[in-house]
């Protein structure tokens, strides 16, 4: 499987860590509702009546998208010795990390209730990224320490 | 899957960098072979086999109950 079609450039997983730093603050900071300013922009969405003309938070929207981008970048990019073994491995991950996020989600559906809810599925959003990141990153140190 | 890859990279006396670069994978994949940890594909196999000189089934091996 060539990956070089569907995986970023190695750079890009630098600059994903980078980038991950201060929106993962402010995701931190909306989450336990630190007190941000509020920069108040005009928006159209999908809402009440189909589309929604109104306002968003500019910091919101900026943190949750910029998170969800240094994500991406981290998971989809190339490690700098991409081999077979390493695509292996990174399918490994991505099926270990389906499962693991699904028992968080079932288990989230099933005993957490009401607005702890929305808090839940405010995280839920990048789980499976954070997971798989981890069980992959963690899988290729222990094998490059072996292999030492 | 058994292999002999150590043996035959010992006889060609060559590292297991050398014969990463040889066969175009990392040196972590060619450790992770030898240890057993690892089963390559067919185009791997065939390469490295290639690579020694030596038949397929001289370098690897199924194991009981593969």
């Amino acid at each position: 499987m060539k990956t070089r079609k569907y995986l970023l450039p190695y750079t890009y997983k630098k600059v994903g860590m980078w980038m991950f730093i201060p929106f993962a603050a402010i995701c931190f900071c909306l989450f336990f509702d630190v007190k941000l300013p509020a920069i108040k922009i005009p928006w159209i969405a999908i809402g009440d009546d189909f589309f929604y003309q109104g306002t968003a938070d500019l910091l919101t929207e900026v943190g949750m998208m910029g998170l969800l981008v240094s994500l991406c970048f981290i998971a989809l990019s190339r490690e700098k010795d991409e081999d077979e073994m390493t695509a292996h491995i990174r399918m490994q991950s991505f099926v270990w990390s389906l499962w693991f996020t699904s028992a968080i989600l079932a288990f989230g559906i099933l005993f957490i209730m009401g607005l702890d809810f929305l808090s839940f599925a405010m995280v839920a959003f990048y789980l499976y990224y954070l997971v798989y990141i981890l069980k992959f990153n963690l899988t290729m140190r222990a094998i490059r320490r072996a292999g030492r | 899957m058994k292999n002999t890859v150590k043996v035959e990279r010992a006889i060609k006396d060559i590292t297991q960098q050398e014969l990463a670069n040889a066969v175009g994978v990392s040196r972590q994949t060619i450790n992770s072979i030898e240890a057993g940890g690892y089963i390559p594909s067919a185009v791997l196999v065939l390469k490295i086999a290639k690579y020694f000189g030596k038949p397929v089934e001289s370098v690897f091996e199924l194991e009981e109950g593969e």
